[in-house]
């Protein structure tokens, strides 16, 4: 058909268009012919590469082995506000009480927009109770728990390794591509634009070999290719840094890229160097390295997102905000600043608004079950009593497990706004049916057991609720009321010195320990 | 992720399974029509080469104006100034040839076209670029780009020169940048370079053929010029991505009117802009894969409409800055403003070229063309996508119906247990009613035991819902489950077998799941029928063991008392003691060989049980009181009623002689000799195993050995090993065997003498619990500690606790549980138990201090 055009031309077409496997099998074959062929080893090289890449500037998940072997000891008790495991410390504090405004599992406020490391709590070396910090990790890793919170890859980079095999099986025919170990590193460093894909293919695609080894070829690699470079190449060092922060070399990395940094002033080692320092939980680091290459780069919409996740993480509700309008002002079509806001909006009681913002989502083609559970309840703190099942109706129509029980805990919500507590009570039994660790609904549960007379099964109930999450104050507080209410006051006490230290401004809570102190004075 | 989707204006599929690319397109008014219409050109893979000019909203047959085959792929199309004669003409790049066509028009809808050069390449082109090179006006030349990094230059008709770029492996996207005169690409090494022209055309003329000629024979590429001035970089920028495009435009809004054009580069992850020197301006990184971009003149201000999308850095003069247009591969088409999103739209299909032109009149229609050939016209509407959201409730809401489906579902929901709180069930009559609706939900058990045996054993347990109390009498206790709740009753028969005779009751436990999937389970005391056990035989006269127990009430008839034993005892011995119905002795045979003969005695209501066993006893003194309680109170209880009678005092039994401690403790030292005795056998095995061993390690190691030593009798000592361990492992059998027997003599005998202590000290069943759990009729043989252990250990606690008499007692440390080595203190200590429950003591401190008050109350008078 196509006769007279150059194989290697089409190949290269076809991977412009992003037809990898048409191109890889081009270059099979013309390798097959002439298997010194550079030019389709390259290009197969870069299918294969471009096939599995992931950006890896977004903070990524740590693995349960990064997280056991982290010898990175920060402080273990960061000053107030400056650290990403102490949210809601610094005197800049703005964010809205976790009365009105849920956490997640880490304690901070719930973003409206999940990415890859929000969800899970990151027991790290400040967090508050160390003993419990490898517990959690090991918790949420446990496969098959059936855990809505995202279970976490086992080994370091997980999604790596998975994301690799998955792309090898259908690269291969019996053997990988490239060898890696076999090869003479010097001499292909020699060679600029081989070395260069090679060492992508490397980092992004061979993870049959173990992964610290596979790590090492690229920084032997990107040593040899930067010393042939005179020390000047950006990218080379760039790829080092990249190599060592998979090594969990972090200062090494961070080294590298910021010796990057000024040979190119390039968004992606501004990102790089970011992820470092959120990684090493410090968060103000990050934000002031995004604050100064966005007033180099002015308007760029990665740098004030990355700013504004910072400052949300931090709690910083209004800065967090202002930044999102900005993004909102570049890019109109910003899912997650959308997201943010409205989920802002939600928690500072204007359901209204937030419902335009979630509307906005859904025409812009963010159907999700979420997003339909969202509007939901909007729609009914704003009155809007009509839509408010209907969307729900479509929220379960849309949910997958995941998304399940979170969808009937707020149903849950809605039941016992309109005062149909056996309803409630239903929903809240299913969200804890299908997630065993849902600790709100557990709470909720407990409540309603409460107010049915019921105290063994309330207590329970908010027993299960401790067991499957420590980040829930409410639990404790409630556990306290009714170990008070029982007469036990030494559970009392402890329980309610656990929701104290979960939210240390909590009005009932501190009422409920003086009124205890006075009791056991008075004893 | 975009609010609103692109609007098709016009659109069309080009010819059948052909093939496009980001050249196929060029957009120009090819045929140098007055009225200055632009027309889309496009090429594919297959050689065919199409004219088209739409004129309307929809595809007409009279919009195609070309259609050609030409023989040879085409790579790329290019529209320009070709021939210096300021008419527009169309270049066309094959992989071996660039040709020059110029196209005119027939009549009104039909174009042609004719050859007016062509130059045959050397060597596979990859891509070409167009423009004024070194800054000649009137005319553009054109640039093909091959795949060994060779650059050759065509004025019109001639070829002007060919280089070799240095360091080249594969060819990449290539722009011409006229503000700078130079030449930019992207090389393998993921680099963005630039080539000003005249250093290219300066670069060693003469030698350079000579070069050109070594390299042709060496076959490869060129590793930069040889000699003489050579070809040198303007500048080089690492970007780090291979680019996609490069297209020159100015996007900086910031920049001066009069700046001169940016270079545009779309990488595969992010957008750069570099000014001409080679810095970087702007980067933006991408959350999408782009395919291609396209900038374009923005604002009001587009009377340079046709010529300036073709060939956007021709004119630069007083112009905003451009937008970019760029199409990704999730269907989506951005316009940037700046570093701003103007601008994103849906698309329905995924362009590899996008161009911007005025068409048919229309200012910014976006031409998009995909790579199967779908080519469409768009343009950028502002109404929202169909798939919009509607929550419009079309038909009319039946709330009557929808409140009774609710009721029947909560009903639903309450019958399967899951009832949540229901503010009505909270008084006390709905929760009574739930109560019961939770109790009729519960497994009815009932055993039936037949009153005449089958060939085996056989206990039936039903399962169903039948009501508890519905009386269910079948053959031989297979009947229905009883009328009432008849539906859904399933019979399960379970047939048991019995080992241990210790017990004369049993428990039937079932688990089972409701309907709603939960485990439940229900259990079922029962007592067993006696005629499991023996057989009523004619009178013997064997009295080693006799136990005599009284009671107050006249005798009654042992024939009555026994009926249901007649059934299954012999008929001739049956009949014979239903004819005397004043029989006063009966025998019972057991399954193990023991009899038991009961005698009565009719003036004082005395029985005599005598036995050639001790243990058999148990059983049947058992249920004789069992039997005779049952025998009047059901003859005492219609009298009562009906003649309101003076109450006799209530029925008792009572044992008057000494306890037969020594029987049991005989019982007792045969279990605990049998015991010992199994101890020995296993260390006696223990050792042989250990023996056995270490002559088979000997014998191997010899046979393994190469100069084997002489066996030594090893052999011999081997087989008399196992002969032993053989004859120990047989030994062992029957000593377990015989142990298991002693234990439940020794567990008849406890109950025999559990029973005896019952009537002699006439204790109230609490208390006899209380004795029973520490005396306990049970054994259970252990490894290490057996009945004797735990037995000693439960009388060492009751003579510290409820039997203590005195507070030294009471303090006496309780040794750990060990085997014991002999039985001597445990019988100490029961006898001691016994003693103290004759002088008074009793077990439940209730009763004990009632007993003491009413003797302090007995001192004061």
């Amino acid at each position: 058909m196509v006769a007279d055009v150059h194989p290697i031309w089409l190949a290269q077409s076809k991977l412009r268009r992003r037809r990898y496997d048409e191109c890889i099998q081009l270059c099979t074959d013309a390798l097959q012919r002439n298997p010194v062929d550079q030019v389709a080893w390259y290009l197969k090289c870069r299918a294969i590469t471009l096939k599995s890449w992931i950006d890896d500037t977004e903070i990524e998940e740590e693995g349960v082995a990064d997280l056991l072997m982290d010898e990175h000891n920060v402080a273990q008790v960061a000053r107030p506000g400056t650290s990403l495991a102490r949210p809601m410390t610094g005197a800049a504090a703005s964010g809205q009480s976790p009365v009105v405004r849920p956490m997640t599992g880490s304690g901070r406020p719930l973003t409206g927009f999940v990415r890859p490391g929000t969800s899970a709590a990151r027991p790290g070396t400040g967090s508050t109770k160390p003993g419990t910090a490898l517990a959690a990790a090991l918790k949420a890793a446990r496969p098959g728990t059936g855990s809505s919170s995202s279970s976490r890859p086992l080994t370091t980079s997980g999604r790596f390794v998975r994301l690799g095999t998955a792309s090898l099986a259908a690269a291969g025919h019996g053997g990988p591509f490239i060898a890696a170990e076999r090869l003479d590193l010097r001499k292909y460093a020699a060679r600029p634009h081989l070395a260069r894909v090679l060492c992508d293919y490397i980092l992004y695609v061979d993870h049959n070999m173990q992964k610290d080894h596979n790590m090492q070829k690229v920084l032997e690699l990107a040593g040899h290719a930067t010393a042939e470079a005179g020390f000047a190449d950006w990218w080379w060092k760039e790829r080092l840094g990249k190599a060592y922060y998979q090594l969990g070399l972090l200062r090494d990395a961070e080294k590298q890229l910021a010796s990057a940094a000024k040979n190119q002033d390039m968004l992606v080692l501004t990102h790089q160097l970011a992820k470092i320092s959120t990684r090493l939980d410090q968060p103000l680091a990050a934000l002031s390295l995004f604050s100064e290459a966005a007033g180099r780069h002015p308007g760029d919409i990665g740098l004030l997102l990355g700013q504004a996740r910072l400052q949300e993480g931090l709690g910083n509700r209004q800065a967090a905000l202002a930044l999102y309008h900005q993004v909102l002002a570049l890019d109109a079509s910003n899912v997650e600043a959308i997201a943010c806001l409205a989920a802002d909006h939600f928690y500072s009681d204007q359901p209204e608004l937030a419902l335009r913002y979630y509307r906005r989502l859904l025409q812009m083609g963010v159907v999700s079950a979420e997003t339909w559970a969202n509007l939901g309840l909007c729609c009914f703190y704003a009155g809007q009593y009509d839509f408010t099942f209907s969307c729900f109706e479509r929220a379960l129509a849309l949910a997958g497990d995941a998304a399940l029980p979170d969808i009937w805990y707020n149903i849950g919500q809605v039941a016992i706004g309109i005062g149909d507590l056996s309803w409630a009570q239903q929903c809240f039994r299913l969200a804890a049916a299908l997630d065993p660790g849902h600790a709100e609904a557990l709470n909720n549960l407990g409540v309603l057991q409460l107010k049915r007379r019921q105290p063994q099964q309330a207590a329970s109930c908010f027993r299960a609720g401790m067991k499957a999450a420590d980040h829930v104050f409410e639990l404790h507080y409630n556990a306290a009321l009714l170990a008070h209410r029982q007469g036990d006051l030494q559970e009392a006490v402890s329980q309610v010195k656990e929701a104290l230290a979960l939210y240390p401004e909590h009005t009932d809570s501190l009422e409920l320990k003086k009124l205890l102190k006075a009791q056991l004075n008075a004893l | 992720m975009s609010l609103f989707s692109s609007r098709e204006w016009w659109s069309t599929r080009l010819g059948t399974a052909e093939e496009f690319d980001q050249g196929s397109i060029a957009i120009a008014n090819i045929d140098n029509d007055t009225n200055g219409n632009a027309k889309i050109i496009t090429g594919s893979l297959q050689g065919v080469l199409r004219v088209h000019l739409p004129h309307q909203r929809g595809y007409h047959v009279e919009d195609m104006l070309l259609e050609t085959e030409l023989e040879r792929s085409i790579l790329q199309l290019a529209a320009g100034n070709f021939l210096g004669s300021s008419s527009i003409c169309l270049a066309v790049l094959h992989p071996r040839k660039l040709a020059v066509y110029a196209l005119q028009a027939v009549g009104s809808s039909y174009l042609q076209h004719s050859k007016i050069y062509e130059h045959h390449l050397e060597h596979t082109a990859a891509n070409m670029a167009t423009g004024p090179f070194g800054g000649i006006a009137g005319v553009e030349h054109i640039v093909v780009q091959s795949y060994d990094g060779q650059l050759t230059f065509f004025e019109q008709e001639a070829m002007a020169f060919s280089r070799f770029l240095p360091s080249f492996l594969l060819p990449g996207p290539l722009a011409y940048a006229a503000a700078s005169d130079s030449f930019i690409t992207s090389t393998a090494g993921l680099e963005l370079v630039a080539y000003k022209y005249s250093n290219l055309a300066a670069a060693s003329g003469s030698k350079e053929q000579q070069q050109q000629q070594q390299q042709q024979q060496a076959g490869g590429p060129p590793a930069g010029a040889v000699s003489g001035k050579r070809i040198q970089a303007d500048w080089t920028v690492v970007l780090g991505e291979a680019a996609l495009d490069i297209r020159t435009g100015r996007i900086t809004a910031n920049t001066r009117a009069d700046a001169p054009a940016d270079i545009l580069v779309l990488a595969e992850h992010t957008f750069f802009v570099l000014n001409l020197r080679g810095q970087l301006l702007l980067q933006r990184r991408l959350d999408y894969h782009p395919a291609c971009c396209w900038p374009f003149p923005a604002g009001p201000d587009s009377s340079s409409s046709s010529s300036a999308t073709a060939n956007p850095n021709q004119q630069q003069q007083q112009r905003p800055p451009e937008n970019l247009l760029v199409a990704t591969h999730t269907k989506a088409l951005m316009v940037y403003r700046g570093q701003e999103l103007a601008w994103a739209a849906r698309l329905e299909m995924l362009p590899v070229a996008v161009r911007v032109a005025a068409l048919e009149g229309m200012q910014g229609m976006i031409v998009a063309l995909d790579d199967t050939g779908k080519l469409a016209v768009l343009y950028l509407g502002s109404e929202p996508p169909k798939q919009s959201v509607s929550f419009a409730e079309s038909k009319q809401l039946d709330y009557a119906a929808m409140e009774a489906e609710r009721k029947a579902l909560l009903t639903q929901i309450k019958a399967a247990g899951g009832a949540g709180w229901d503010p009505a069930a909270a008084a006390p009559a709905a929760a009574a009613g739930k109560g019961a609706a939770a109790a009729a939900k519960d497994l009815v058990l009932r055993a039936q035991v037949p009153s005449r045996l089958d060939d085996a054993d056989r206990i039936v347990r039903e399962g169903g819902e039948g009501p508890p109390g519905s009386n269910a009498d079948g053959v031989a206790g297979f009947g229905a489950a009883g009328g009432a709740a008849a539906a859904g009753v399933k019979q399960l028969t379970v047939t048991l077998l019995l080992s241990n005779t210790t017990k004369s009751s049993m428990k039937v436990v079932a688990c089972y799941r409701s309907a709603d999937k939960q485990l439940q389970c229900s259990q079922l005391a029962l007592q067993l029928p006696m005629i499991l056990f023996c057989q009523v035989i004619p009178p013997v006269k064997s009295a080693e063991y006799k136990v005599t127990v009284a009671t107050n009430r006249d005798a009654a008839q042992l024939v009555a008392l026994f009926g249901d034993m007649l059934v299954q005892a012999h008929p001739a011995h049956a009949e014979a003691l239903s004819r005397s119905q004043a029989a006063n002795v009966m025998s019972f045979h057991f399954g193990g060989g023991q009899e038991v003969t009961i005698l009565v005695s009719k003036n004082a209501g005395r029985y005599r049980l005598q036995a050639d066993s001790f243990a058999a006893m148990w059983l049947v003194l058992q249920e004789l009181s069992r039997r005779l309680a049952g025998h009047f109170a059901a003859a005492e209880a219609k009298p009562a009623a009906a003649q309101q009678q003076q109450q006799p005092p209530p029925f008792s039994i009572t044992f008057d002689e000494s306890l037969p401690l020594q029987d049991v403790f005989e019982l007792v030292d045969r279990h605990f000799a049998l015991r010992a005795a199994l101890a020995a056998a296993n260390e006696a095995l223990e050792q042989r195993e250990v023996q056995f061993r270490s002559v088979q390690k000997r014998l191997l190691v010899r046979y393994k050995d190469r100069n084997a030593a002489p066996l030594n009798q090893l052999d011999v000592l081997m087989e008399e090993t196992y002969d032993q361990i053989l004859d120990l492992a047989t030994q062992m059998e029957q000593l377990q065997a015989e142990l298991l027997a002693a234990g439940q003599a020794l567990g008849a005998g406890v109950q025999l003498l559990l029973l005896l202590t019952r009537f002699r000290f006439k204790l109230a069943a609490e208390e006899f619990e209380l004795l029973r759990c520490a005396l306990s009729p049970v054994v259970l043989e252990g490894p290490e500690v057996s009945w004797e252990e735990t037995t000693e250990a439960a009388m060492t606690h009751l003579l510290r606790s409820a039997l203590a008499r005195s507070a030294k007692d009471a303090a006496a440390a309780v040794p750990p549980l060990a085997p014991a080595a002999d039985t001597a203190r445990l019988k100490k200590h029961i006898s001691l138990v016994l003693e103290r429950l004759s002088k008074g003591m009793r077990l439940v401190a209730g009763s004990s201090s009632n007993n003491g008050g009413s003797a302090a109350a007995v001192a004061a008078h």
